[in-house]
């Protein structure tokens, strides 16, 4: 018990924790941004329903991505889903470019 | 109100099937009640609940559908807490008088 | 192996802790002043008692509008809310040249009550705005609710038994009861704590969440709010004087537009200007959804220029979401249900960082950061709502005619409640929660008392109105509640000390 206590004052695991925590914030955030400009592209319909569609699915997706940088394997594994996600949904969005009108 | 009464009295009886509380809640019941009969017959009641609120084409009762499940389950856990030995008489008194108004009304 | 913890639920349950503590004091006030501001028409009512005249709302909005032409012609925009059922005054937000001001205008002759004061809009935009300039404070109160939203996930996942537990209630068994408790009020209101997150962080999806907005429109913030609402017309300032024609006729032609529905916001953009606009909103009051209709009238014609009735499914389903945050569709029982559910989502973050503490003192001394978390507990969870009860102390007792007079109160209120801070800082907690409770017990029996209070209740009484009375009634059950608070605290301290000493002796 003394053992795991002293680990968890190490700078490895409070690194291991401050990674995580930036993951499952900015990184959930960046990924929810980048989610919602997605959705709002592909929406069918006007550009407001995209748009609507798209900001419900971030909130939805922040929690998830949050949870997601804590179970992850390690922190690397944390922002690398991060990363992947947030650039998938990007390049979705820039590849299916601006709605007419 | 129909729902709102059928709601209480599956949610007592979902609580009544548990383990824990089958003694309290259905004192000489027990034998007739199982804890599979109680189950089913608790989540069929809150299904049927349900199903009155949806079909009564106001949005807002299914609103108040959601809005009784804390009071409901509030109400009886507080009395499990509390006064365990009157959770059922409540639940018979709460029936009796919301049939009384229903058909009084 | 570089897991925070061992085990899924370990590192939710790790994950919900933090989460909660980050930001449970905000989310505490959050919660405290939304659960307040579902009754909040009843609070301005019980703020200012002697404004009892009433009107119908096309008669109302044109006192309103004849006034304002008088005394607030050069505003850039005057923001209207009819009286209705629950409130009897137009709520008014207009600029005389400065900032904007926010007034109750007397329905029959249009010009402000003599008592000056917020009244339930001061918990309504605490709740979102935590007495902050824009936009820090709906960015802080968008964090929190995001972490919050986290916080319920992870403490679903967490709880191991949900359904095993579900009608568990130990009490008087130190951190089980306290946890026991917390999962009670979290789980049993379940739909409603992440139906009131979700929607709430969608109400402030402009600023928080707008690039959606920003993929489909780039700039162009005014074509999105036009797709939103394509009824509400939006032109800039001609330069011109004019009169704005009479509002009555527009108010029953928008009436009528609605197929019979009430109005109930009215907004008058540029009005001494010869290309203002006068959009009439159609009620909240009568579906879910908020904002479904809207009609728009040139200001010096009344001619109608823009109107929209709402049927797509994606703007509908917005709608309802919203509209289920305000719950201003909701009368009756069902607002008593959201009252409920507010107060359960406020108790369960407080119990949960009464928790924190608890968890960590059974195991072993307080740390000095966790004794600063015992502290600020005290502080917060007690200074808060002594706060709200000297908001409405100093409504009564704070003269009618006093200048300033509604910023007044907000700052009572603000010091109150930092003063209970200070205090809960400084002594003991074992000392800090008594004393606190006890004043708050002080200000909720003092607040339907003092400044002719009772007199304002017979007078309630006499001509049936219960808004007073049930405010009242509910101001001493909290005190009691403060009371019976003020006893479990100092009768615990007493038990374990006489056990202390027992086994001393022995």
């Amino acid at each position: 018990m003394g053992a795991r206590a002293a680990e968890r004052r190490g700078w490895r695991y409070r690194g291991n924790v401050a990674a995580r925590v930036l993951a499952g914030s900015l990184g959930a955030y960046g990924v929810a941004a980048c989610l919602a400009m997605a959705v709002a592209r592909l929406g069918g319909g006007g550009r407001i329903d995209g748009v609507i569609a798209g900001t419900l699915c971030a909130y939805l997706v922040v929690p998830a991505v949050a949870v997601w940088a804590f179970l992850a394997r390690g922190p690397w594994r944390a922002w690398g889903g991060v990363a992947v996600l947030a650039a998938v949904f990007a390049a979705l969005a820039w590849m299916i470019g601006p709605p007419a009108r | 109100m129909t729902f709102a009464m059928l709601e209480f009295l599956s949610l007592y009886l979902l609580a009544a099937s548990m383990q824990s509380h089958r003694g309290v809640l259905l004192g000489g019941w027990r034998s007739i009640a199982t804890p599979r009969a109680t189950v089913i017959a608790g989540w069929a009641l809150l299904a049927l609940s349900l199903g009155l609120a949806v079909a009564s084409r106001r949005p807002p009762d299914i609103v108040t559908w959601f809005g009784l499940l804390p009071l409901a389950c509030g109400a009886i856990l507080l009395g499990l807490s509390f006064v365990p030995h009157l959770v059922r008489a409540f639940v018979v008194a709460g029936l009796v008088g919301g049939l009384a108004a229903m058909v009084l009304h | 192996m570089s897991a925070i913890r061992e085990g899924t639920r370990q590192v939710m349950a790790w994950l919900h802790g933090w989460t909660g503590l980050a930001l449970g004091w905000v989310l505490f006030v959050m919660c405290l002043a939304g659960t307040m501001s579902v009754f909040k028409p009843e609070i301005s009512r019980w703020m200012r008692p002697e404004a009892t005249a009433s009107a119908g709302r096309v008669e109302a909005i044109a006192a309103a509008t004849n006034w304002l032409a008088t005394n607030a012609p050069k505003s850039t925009g005057w923001y209207l809310t009819a009286p209705d059922d629950r409130a009897n005054n137009v709520e008014a937000t207009y600029d005389t040249g400065g900032d904007y001001v926010a007034r109750a205008l007397d329905p029959v002759s249009g010009a402000p009550v003599a008592r000056e004061t917020l009244g339930g809009e001061f918990f309504y935009r605490l709740h979102f705005e935590l007495e902050l300039p824009y936009p820090w404070g709906r960015w802080l109160a968008s964090i929190a609710a995001l972490t919050m939203l986290t916080a319920l996930v992870t403490g679903i996942i967490a709880h191991r038994r949900i359904f095993r537990d579900f009608f568990t209630f130990r009490p008087s068994k130190g951190q089980r009861s306290w946890l026991d408790g917390h999962n009670a009020l979290g789980v049993l209101a379940m739909p409603f704590h992440l139906m009131i997150t979700f929607s709430g962080l969608l109400t402030l999806a402009s600023l928080n969440m707008p690039w959606g907005i920003v993929a489909n429109y780039g700039n162009d913030l005014a074509a999105a709010y036009h797709d939103l609402t394509p009824g509400a017309v939006d032109r800039p300032a001609a330069g011109r004087p004019a009169t704005l024609a009479p509002i009555a006729p527009m108010l029953r032609e928008a009436e009528r537009r609605f197929g019979g529905a009430s109005f109930s916001r009215v907004s008058i953009a540029n009005p001494g200007d010869a290309a203002s606009v006068v959009t009439v909103y159609r009620s909240d009051a009568a579906q879910i959804g908020a904002t479904v209709a809207e009609v728009s009238f040139d200001g010096p014609s009344g001619r109608v220029i823009g109107a929209w009735a709402e049927t797509r499914p994606a703007v509908g389903t917005y709608a309802v979401i919203y509209g289920l945050h305000m719950g201003r569709f909701a009368n009756g029982v069902l607002r008593w249900l959201y009252f409920l559910g507010g107060a359960m989502l406020t108790l369960a973050v407080a119990s949960g960082m009464i928790l924190w503490v608890v968890k960590r003192r059974e195991r072993a001394p307080l740390s000095f950061g966790n004794g600063i978390v015992e502290r600020l507990n005290v502080g917060i969870l007690a200074g808060v709502p002594i706060g709200f009860a000297a908001f409405l102390c100093a409504n009564r007792l704070l003269p009618p005619g006093l200048i300033d007079r509604a910023q007044l109160e907000v700052t009572i209120a603000l010091d109150a409640a930092g003063i209970a801070l200070l205090v809960a800082l400084a002594v003991a907690p074992r000392l800090g929660w008594p004393l606190l409770l006890g004043v708050l017990a002080l200000l909720c029996l003092a607040a339907p008392i003092v400044g002719n209070g009772l007199t304002y209740l017979a007078q309630a009484l006499a001509r049936g109105d219960f808004v007073l009375p049930v405010t009242d009634a509910l101001l001493v059950a909290v005190a009691v509640a403060a009371l019976v608070g003020v006893r479990t605290v100092t009768r615990r301290r007493s038990d374990t000390r006489r056990t202390m000493r027992g086994r001393a002796m022995a």
